[in-house]
């Protein structure tokens, strides 16, 4: 059910990709994800799967997650895939009646699709080796220029750490709600999407309720606790860029400028 | 309703959880059946198998003989005859009213217009909730009106069984006595009820039978009574209902028997009083 | 000390007030408990001790600093630690040595240090292999040695738990009051607010609080020996025995005054 759900899952782990400071691997995260949209050819897009099969192996998580996380988007990905397959003009492939398969429209849809399942893939092997702790830490640090700026960088990086830490909660409260409906007679799997929505919403008074009443009390433990906003804050993690996040921003940066670079040549 | 070799395990990210093991059991029509044990122990668990919301990885669960989890049964049947109460359950009010709260399980099984309504006002009034209550939000009730109403949600399926997790948690004293009473005079009325509880003191006032689960295995099921006073509950984690602590320091007895509830104490210290001051 | 005096409080001007006149005394190595009713005010009390709420008038004051006052409000929620009822709705990091840090933090700690703390505080709550633990694959009694380990590390001098065990099941909750009842021991003042006589049992004091007021204060034992039936009028309980023990002096049997305990029934009865 709702709890099958892997994505932006921390898988516990101490290998290399583990140990990195999170912005050097926030930095990685973005270069990996901007390269698989600008590469256009096929020996590019195998370039970059084969980086990202290299960095799965070297995180040692499990291969079963990292395609957990596909099955998930499988959906998108067909539509993805049809919907430019039919839609872009070309060589007809073939046609029922005012639909038209064009190869150029299966080729882009190909690419379209490739290029979501390595976001996907880059994503969520950042979220299996990089805990949320250590995630907000960095986002923190990354946002401590714009604090004079009167960004709240503090209050976000908090912010997302509270949302992580809810995160499992409310996925419990949400499944405790399901049974309490279909224990009463609610019927949530059957019929078309509208009727399943109609027969969800009366859950989403117990879940807001719920929601707001655990928002209040989380506020109130936390002033009990000292917690003023904006007053001057330490934090429990020291992010420190170790020898190993300077070599790998380096390796990346430089593989990202001759990226560019061959773009405007 | 009867479990036959239930086994449930618990597939997670880690490795898998073996919740039951082994569970045999039967629930007869007119039991009232209190299920304990030590947290973690599987209770809630093994209710969940009771309205088919989860499936025995292993065993069956038969109602009135025939498996829930075949083809041709209808859970949607069963889930009308087993009305479950979920631990604070105020937590799961479906509607902005009471009405629409306690209609909602009705409303699920068809029941429209004048039967409709006969079904929550019946249900309210089992509970003793005025009728006045409809219009109100069950989000603004006291605690205990809180309860009786999400208990009314239930009963307006009128379910043959009962099925109750912990009742009385987060209740002040006097609510949960009153909601006892209101459990035992529905169980009076022909309802089969099966509750989850921690309170030893409560299962022992109420009798009927008790089942123990430990680590996911039924280690002792009887009446209440020889339950409570001839197994050793501290083995698996629990106490014992104070009465009973009391009846064998003293050797208390009642009508032939250790005393299991505060009335037969009360009766049985009078009475080896009464022998010693004869003597 | 903490001393409540002549405080009254209410939400809003135009309701009814919550709490009249209360004066009350917490002192270090002292436990005081508080029984009430839900709706009795025991929360709005519980949350005046450490300026969470603010009375109308009388004062609170926690070792001579008046909650009052906004400049000494941070060092009152230092002395004061205060543990609530759901375990769920009080952690507030994704891991456990993260939540017991979050209040050192707020003060400003230096890293160094806070390890330290965070480190003594995790083994005193004998949580010390599950410093990186998601609390959610907590159990509820385990979340709640969190929320202490997370005040401990704070050094507070006052600890109050407004109904903390209410949520937990008997064994987690006994194991709550023997943490209690051995940080008393070690000198902190303690506030325990709960419905549970047996709970009510362990402190110096217990008051009973009735629609805003106090009704009954005295030692547990002259507390819970009184009627039941005048404590099921503030929709509270006393304890098994006790109740025996009224229902036995009723049918003439000559007891000893304030049985609460089993021990104490079979001391009298042979």
């Amino acid at each position: 059910m709702l709890s099958d759900l892997r994505v932006g899952q921390y898988i516990h782990g101490k290998s290399l990709l583990h140990q990195l400071d999170p912005r050097t691997k926030l930095w990685c995260l973005m270069v990996l994800s901007m390269a698989s949209f600008m590469l256009e050819t096929w020996l590019g897009i195998g370039a970059i799967s084969l980086v990202l099969l290299t960095l799965m192996k070297l995180s040692q998580v499990q291969l079963k997650w990292h395609l957990s996380s596909i099955k998930v988007i499988w959906p998108v990905l067909v539509l993805t895939l049809l919907l430019n397959a039919f839609s872009i003009p070309g060589t007809t492939l073939f046609g029922i009646g005012s639909l038209i398969l064009t190869t150029e429209g299966l080729k882009a849809g190909l690419l379209l699709a490739v290029r979501i399942v390595l976001i996907i893939l880059i994503t969520s092997l950042f979220s299996f080796t990089t805990s949320p702790i250590k995630l907000s830490g960095g986002v923190e640090s990354l946002l401590k220029p714009f604090n004079k700026l009167g960004l709240p960088g503090a209050e976000l990086a908090l912010m997302m750490s509270i949302a992580l830490r809810f995160i499992p909660t409310i996925v419990e409260e949400g499944e405790r709600l399901l049974r309490a409906a279909q224990a009463r007679g609610g019927d949530l799997t059957s019929g078309n999407l509208l009727k399943r929505a109609r027969s969800l919403t009366p859950l989403l008074i117990p879940l807001f309720l719920g929601s707001f009443r655990r928002a209040d009390e989380l506020a109130l433990a936390m002033e009990a606790r000292g917690y003023q906003v904006g007053g001057r804050r330490t934090s429990f993690h020291e992010l420190k860029l170790q020898s190993m996040d300077y070599w790998v921003l380096l390796f990346s940066s430089i593989s990202f400028l001759a990226l560019i670079g061959t773009r405007f040549i | 309703m009867e479990f036959r070799d239930v086994h449930y395990t618990y597939l997670q990210t880690g490795p898998e959880v073996k919740v039951l093991k082994d569970i045999n059991l039967s629930i007869f029509s007119g039991d009232f059946l209190s299920l304990i044990g030590s947290s973690g122990a599987g209770k809630s668990t093994l209710l969940l198998h009771l309205n088919g919301l989860l499936k025995p990885t292993q065993g069956k669960v038969l109602y009135k003989g025939t498996d829930v989890h075949t083809k041709d049964f209808k859970l949607k049947e069963l889930r009308r005859k087993v009305g479950m109460l979920f631990q604070y359950p105020e937590n799961n009010f479906f509607g902005q009213t009471v009405y629409e709260d306690v209609s909602y399980a009705p409303k699920n099984s068809g029941k429209q217009g004048k039967d409709l309504e006969r079904a929550v006002g019946l249900a309210l009034e089992r509970v003793g909730v005025p009728k006045n209550y409809l219009s109100r939000s069950p989000f603004g009730l006291s605690g205990g009106e809180k309860r009786r109403v999400a208990l009314a949600g239930v009963l307006a399926m009128d379910p043959e069984l009962l099925v109750l997790d912990e009742p009385t948690a987060g209740l002040d004293p006097t609510h949960r006595q009153q909601f006892i009473l209101l459990m035992q005079e529905l169980h009076k009325q022909g309802t089969t009820v099966v509750m989850v509880s921690h309170e030893m003191d409560q299962v022992s006032e109420i009798g009927g039978r008790t089942v123990v689960l430990e680590q996911g295995r039924i280690v002792a099921q009887g009446t209440t009574r020889q339950v409570m006073t001839e197994c050793d509950l501290c083995n698996w984690g629990l106490d014992l209902p104070e009465i009973v602590k009391l009846g064998r320091s003293l050797s208390l007895v009642y009508r032939g028997g250790p005393v299991l509830t505060e009335a037969e104490a009360l009766e049985g210290i009078l009475q080896q009083r009464g022998g010693k001051g004869a003597k | 000390m903490i001393a409540v005096n002549d405080v009254c409080f209410q939400y809003n001007s135009s309701e009814e007030p919550v709490l009249e006149h209360l004066n009350l005394q917490v002192r270090s190595g002292e436990m005081l408990t508080i029984m009430g009713a839900n709706g009795s005010g025991k929360s709005t009390l519980a949350r005046l001790f450490n300026a969470l709420l603010i009375p109308q008038s009388g004062s609170v004051l926690v070792d001579g600093l008046d909650t009052a006052k906004e400049l000494e409000q941070a060092g009152i929620r230092t002395k004061v630690g205060m543990v609530f009822q759901n375990p769920d709705n009080q952690i507030v990091a994704p891991t456990v040595e993260d939540d017991v840090a979050f209040g050192l933090e707020n003060l400003g700690v230096e890293h160094k240090e806070m390890r330290e703390r965070v480190q003594l505080a995790l083994a005193r709550m004998g949580l010390a292999g599950y410093a990186e633990a998601s609390p959610s694959k907590l159990s509820g009694g385990q979340k709640q040695r969190v929320a202490i380990a997370g005040i401990l590390a704070m050094n507070p001098k006052y600890l109050v738990l407004d109904e903390a065990g209410s949520m937990l099941d008997p064994k987690s909750r006994k194991e709550l009051l023997n943490i209690v009842v051995e940080l008393k021991h070690q000198g902190m003042g303690i506030v325990m607010i709960t419905q549970h006589p047996e709970e009510a049992l362990m402190g110096d004091t217990l008051v009973i609080l009735n629609r805003g007021k106090i009704v009954h204060q005295g030692t547990p034992r002259e507390v819970l020996g009184l009627e039941a039936a005048l404590l099921n009028q503030y929709g509270l309980d006393t304890t098994t025995m006790s109740r025996l023990a009224n229902s036995l002096r009723k049918r003439g049997v000559e007891l000893p005054k304030g049985i609460l305990t089993v021990e104490e029934m079979v001391n009298a009865l042979c």
